[in-house]
């Protein structure tokens, strides 16, 4: 009875410790989506947001009618889709032949694209090849620029390779061509990898920034996250120039900031299942 | 005599044909591989060659082949510069730091979820736990811009509560340090939580009713049972990491510094990015990238050699 009560005591502070925990990983999305709700004419200093004060859906409002915000969002989508469609095509045409243990130089092949993730030219050399190919200043340059991760590329290759040998060999002597192997016998056995590694590039997608204030310049082609950006560095000033309507930057960064977010949040039971999958993957290997 | 001396010549002529005819039966295979491996030409192998610009005095007008040679000139000049210093200082404070404070977060995080025994709770902590993963700097970056504000920001509640000089600590060079560690720690440790919490599941559950039967405590058994347990991919992530310490968080950096904290935040990504794409000084700050670069390959290389002793496999 004493001992286990003092089990009790412990699982009790264990459960206190992770309410907490969970709260500080709640509590700054739940104030981004009080505050860009909030009345900006009621913003007032002190004040932590647990709810909204005063309630309004004109920030929103305001937010979508600035022409930044759909070009963001469309490059953005584009970006997504057409470059995750490049990843998985690129990714599963090397992973696949890399995994057949009968191909001669497979060694070879590997340790070529294996290397890359060791040792890189770096920025500069980068930049000035995405220049020397006419890419500079368009979505094309993230497409191709990042064409293949390898990391994504050695956990398709890994589950290939569980395929067992004898299925390939018993299509092959039914006059299978590899072609007609890779699409019908071994993609759809793979369908669970193959959809941990797209979310693996549409995620990295949808969160591009790095690359692209590198390669993009004009802000027409920005994806959202540079539009988001922009718009957090921005002061009263930049927004209240001219003609427009009043607004508190504040409330419209927030408001800018739960547009940007949502998709992935609309998503993320599938990316919390797969991805934990993803990693298992990567990590646990042999 | 004759014979004894044809027959391994014919044997080679046999390999070869062997081996040609191995690789006409794989042509449908070799070229499927065509695209990616012309990528990882273009976009991945001719940049390192393009690293000879470290070793010219590059000018855009003459483009990368006809700039003049100036030796290892850049690598003098990189070596001496206090900028130099500066930045390779910043990196590997900022990576140490995370190192030291956040890397046992997650080993203790997912030690304590595994203790749990309401699943439903369980699932909600790591919900939540997982989530800052999937959003960018940016994101993060804005949000905390705005939480950190003394002006308007939740913290300025705090500094109404407790009558303390309101202090922006985004803006700060001594606070800003510590943002980066600790927004670091408050993004990534739940990730980071997984790979322990994979490890726990294999631990022998026989092992516990025995520390048990030897009246340990839970505290006791936590430390003699669990930790012993997953000690090898403790130290697996850590060599790791360690193998990774000339990139302190590239994204995070650019996203959190402003003009106040450049100078104490700066590290040699932001260093490059500034210098070689912000002032056009390419072949001074690609002389910089290269010299991460190689210390990172030995780095990244002796980690995995170490890990492979250990009985683990590395990345490769």
């Amino acid at each position: 009875m004493i001992k286990k009560k003092k089990i009790s005591i412990l699982t009790v502070l264990n459960y206190i410790f992770f309410t907490i925990v969970s709260i500080c990983m709640l509590y700054p999305f739940w104030y981004v989506v009080m505050y860009s709700i909030s009345d900006p004419s009621k913003a007032s200093v002190s004040n932590l947001y647990l709810i909204p004060s005063g309630f309004t859906l004109e920030t929103y409002k305001y937010a979508l009618t600035k022409d930044m915000m759909y070009t963001g969002f469309f490059n953005s989508v584009f970006l997504t889709v057409i470059g995750t469609t490049v990843n998985m095509v690129l990714s599963i045409l090397l992973a696949y032949p890399l995994s057949r243990e009968s191909l001669p130089g497979r060694k070879f092949f590997t340790a070529f694209v294996i290397f890359p993730m060791l040792f890189s030219g770096g920025m500069i050399p980068t930049y000035l090849v995405i220049k020397a190919c006419g890419l500079l200043d368009s979505l094309w340059s993230l497409i191709f620029s990042l064409a293949v991760n390898v990391y994504n590329l050695l956990i398709l290759n890994k589950f290939f390779k569980s395929i067992p040998e004898s299925l390939i060999e018993a299509a092959k002597i039914d006059g299978c061509g590899e072609m007609r192997i890779l699409t019908q016998i071994v993609l759809p056995l793979s369908k669970a990898s193959l959809a941990t590694v797209a979310l693996f590039y549409a995620v990295q997608h949808w969160n591009e920034f790095l690359r692209a204030t590198i390669y993009i310049n004009t802000d027409k082609h920005w994806p959202l996250q540079v539009v988001l950006r922009n718009i957090i560095d921005m002061v009263s000033n930049d927004l209240n120039s001219g003609s427009d309507i009043f607004m508190n930057p504040e409330n419209f960064k927030m408001a800018t900031i739960v547009i940007t977010v949502l998709p992935i949040i609309c998503v993320y039971p599938f990316l919390q299942k797969h991805f934990t999958k993803g990693v298992m993957m990567g990590s646990v290997k042999g | 005599m004759t014979t004894t001396i044809k027959s391994p010549n014919s044997n080679k002529v046999k390999k070869k044909s062997n081996l040609f005819k191995k690789i006409s039966a794989h042509k449908v295979l070799y070229f499927m591989m065509i695209p990616g491996i012309l990528y990882f030409i273009i976009f991945r192998y001719l940049p390192m060659f393009g690293l000879v610009i470290a070793f010219k005095d590059y000018n855009i007008f003459a483009g990368l082949w006809d700039s003049p040679w100036v030796g290892w000139q850049n690598f003098k000049d990189v070596l001496s510069s206090p900028d130099f210093s500066n930045v390779l200082f910043n990196t590997l404070k900022i990576s140490f730091g995370k190192i030291l404070i956040g890397f046992p977060v997650p080993i203790l995080l997912a030690i304590l979820l595994n203790e749990m025994r309401c699943v439903k709770f369980k699932k909600i902590s790591q919900t939540l736990l997982y989530l800052p993963h999937f959003l960018s700097w940016v994101v993060i970056g804005g949000i905390m811009l705005n939480l950190l504000s003394p002006v308007s920001g939740a913290i300025s509640s705090f500094f109404t509560a407790t009558g303390i000089e309101p202090v922006n600590y985004m803006a700060q060079k001594d606070s800003i340090f510590w943002v980066v560690i600790i927004s670091d720690i408050w993004k990534e440790s739940g990730w980071g939580t997984i790979v322990f919490l994979a490890a726990l599941t294999q631990v022998d559950p026989t092992l516990y009713e025995a520390a048990r039967m030897d009246g340990a405590n839970k505290f006791q058994q936590m430390i003699h049972v669990t930790l012993p347990a997953i000690s090898s991919i403790i130290v697996l992530m850590l060599i790791l990491k360690i193998g990774k310490i000339m990139n302190a968080g590239f994204e995070q950096i650019l996203v959190l510094q402003n003009a106040v904290t450049m100078e104490t935040i700066d590290i040699f990504d932001t260093f490059v990015y500034r210098e070689g794409l912000g002032r056009g000084n390419y072949s001074f700050s690609s002389a910089v990238d290269m010299f991460k670069s190689i210390v990172a390959l030995i780095l990244v290389t002796s980690a995995n050699k170490i890990s492979q002793w250990l009985g683990e496999e590395g990345i490769a």
